[in-house]
């Protein structure tokens, strides 16, 4: 059985209305033209519930054998059904994508750029998850940059280095990005660095989870730089610039920690990431109150 | 008091507008499609135009604590460009089912011509078809015969009146669209139309069954303020506020609740916005302090 098959078998035993689920599976095998196509990945706003998806062990551990990959959290079980409509229609090029975007709203978007990455033919796809990331919804940057593998295996240097950029720069928690260390590289880390310059000048702050990027890049004259903002900067960005610090080879960085009585304990970076998220959660909270 | 706009352009409104919406206690509006302005020339126009209105202007309200819903449809107008028209009308149904999308609308009369009749009729099918309910815009100008006129066509069509909202109504069209039993709705403009005072009269004697009131706040002179301003007034006049709430917020809830698409547990718990990531220059609170760093209940770990 192929993923495609196994997620319609998910979807179809989900589908607790006979009408409903007749449409569906009816749908899934007709689709022959684009507009159709459209209509019918609309359509599933209006038939089919939203219910947060509620697989069990073995058919999660089915899906994990047919991709490795697959990214199981939060599929709703609209979601999934459009999912499965994207792997079964035969005609799915470049164009049908880009128009179906084109006319999306978040909601859809958000579906779209999640099961890109497990389609047949998803390395056709690139340009148009690349130009997703220009998005300024944030749901819709989230489904591409975080928990997606699609960007870690199909963006070029440059393009990697604009999402994690951007990433940073709408405190996204960048420890959900897949692979976030293996492609860090020096060109990034400099730009991060001269990002962290103009908020510095502007008293503003950066998320303490711009240093992971920094890891293996720092200069004399960096660490130097980073040193004089310690002082300033919140106990979070201290702990993450100290962490990155003691990381470092650079003996006039070892010699300063070692006259310095901070401790940095030994906290990981997803822990500093998943901490700052969760601080920001909770202030967002409050403030809705 | 908590209020819904059910008709205003936030398209063409700023972030001030969103501040002062919020803090007046604005918690939902509905974009109805509407024209620019000015007439579009290419039927991409009007699908970034819809595409903006059921994805990123519902971000940038969400962001104020705004639940932002929208209608669907070829204005009046616009429908006299027949070729372009035509156009418009297959790219409909790809966004009339979208999430937020609450009607068919708003659609109707402009000049009465031939080809508004034609389009006007061709959505009244489509929101048949989609189980929408209609926002029936009347007419500036021969403004009584044009409302008389929507309503016998949807009548013609076999329409129910309950699930239609005809707009933009004053003291000459009000008795018989109530008679009819249509949802009747009011712009309260700043200089034209209706304003506050006579709105208010309106109220006093119609009451609140089936009537509610909007700004439609667009490019031109408006106030998005409309609704909670006219609320003020209504209760300084000594209006009931069962009345007030009615006209201000729950006619409106139950008229467009009928699509499906919106219901009053969509703000009742906050909208979702992450104003976290508003700290970032490229949002529309460019720099500001976000609302939470003002919070004192915030702990500071």
């Amino acid at each position: 059985m192929r993923l495609s098959e196994l997620i319609k078998e998910y979807c179809l035993n989900e589908l607790k209305d006979e009408k409903t689920k007749n449409w569906f599976d009816q749908k899934l095998n007709s689709i022959k033209t684009d507009q159709d196509f459209f209509i019918t990945f609309a359509l599933i706003n209006k038939k089919i519930p939203r219910g947060q998806l509620q697989l069990n062990p073995g058919q999660i551990q089915n899906i994990l054998l047919k991709n490795p990959e697959f990214n199981i959290d939060n599929w709703t079980l609209d979601q999934l059904c459009r999912f499965s409509l994207l792997m079964y229609y035969p005609l799915l090029r470049v164009q049908s994508i880009t128009t179906l975007i084109s006319v999306a709203d978040t909601r859809e978007q958000v579906t779209i750029y999640k099961s890109i990455p497990y389609l047949a033919n998803a390395s056709h796809f690139a340009s148009i998850v690349v130009n997703g990331i220009r998005t300024n919804i944030v749901d819709v940057f989230d489904a591409i940059a975080l928990n997606n593998p699609y960007p870690a295996s199909n963006f070029s240097q440059d393009e990697w280095n604009q999402m994690v950029l951007k990433a940073i720069f709408m405190e996204r928690p960048i420890y959900q990005i897949k692979d976030v260390d293996q492609r860090k590289n020096k060109k990034l880390a400099y730009i991060l660095f001269d990002y962290a310059r103009e908020r510095w000048a502007a008293s503003r702050r950066v998320t303490p989870e711009l240093w992971r990027m920094m890891r293996g890049c720092l200069t004399e004259e960096l660490f130097l730089e980073m040193r004089k903002q310690m002082v300033e900067g919140d106990e979070p960005s201290q702990q993450a610039m100290l962490k990155v610090i003691k990381e470092s080879n650079l003996d006039v960085a070892q010699k300063w920690l070692n006259t310095q009585s901070i401790k940095t304990g030994n906290i990981s970076w997803d822990q500093i990431g998943s901490d700052f998220l969760h601080k920001n959660q909770a202030l967002q909270n409050t403030s809705k109150a | 008091m908590k209020f819904i706009d059910p008709h205003i352009h936030m398209t063409s409104r700023t972030t001030n507008d969103y501040e002062a919406m919020s803090k007046a206690g604005i918690v939902a509006i509905i974009e109805p499609a509407f024209w620019l302005g000015q007439p579009r020339t290419e039927v991409g126009s009007f699908k970034d135009y819809f595409s903006s209105i059921v994805g990123w202007e519902a971000f940038r309200a969400s962001q104020f604590g705004i639940k932002h819903y929208c209608t669907i449809g070829l204005n009046s107008k616009e429908a006299n460009n027949e070729s372009l028209a035509e156009e418009v009308m297959k790219l409909l149904p790809l966004f009339a089912l979208k999430d937020n999308v609450v009607a068919i609308g708003e659609i109707g009369y402009d000049d009465q011509t031939a080809a508004e009749d034609k389009y006007f009729r061709a959505q009244i099918e489509l929101a048949k078809e989609l189980e929408l309910p209609i926002l029936v815009h009347t007419p500036h100008r021969d403004k009584k015969s044009g409302t008389l006129r929507s309503m016998d066509v949807l009548e013609e069509h076999g329409i129910d009146p309950s699930t239609v909202i005809i707009d933009h109504n004053n003291e000459e069209t009000v008795e018989s669209v109530l008679e009819r039993g249509y949802w009747t709705a009011f712009t309260i403009y700043p200089n034209t139309k209706m304003g506050s005072e006579r709105m208010v009269a309106v109220v006093e004697k119609y009451g609140s069954n089936k009537i509610f009131i909007d700004s439609s706040a667009d490019w031109g002179v408006s106030d998005p303020l409309s609704v909670p301003k006219t609320a003020q007034l209504m209760l300084d006049k000594g209006i009931k506020s069962e009345v007030v709430h009615a006209v201000c917020y729950q006619n409106a809830l139950e008229a467009y609740a009928q699509s499906g698409n919106m219901k009053e547990s969509d703000w009742s718990n906050g909208v979702h916005f992450d104003q976290s990531v508003l700290y970032g220059g490229n949002s529309v609170l460019r720099g500001q302090n976000p609302k939470k760093s003002t919070n004192s209940d915030i702990v500071d770990n």
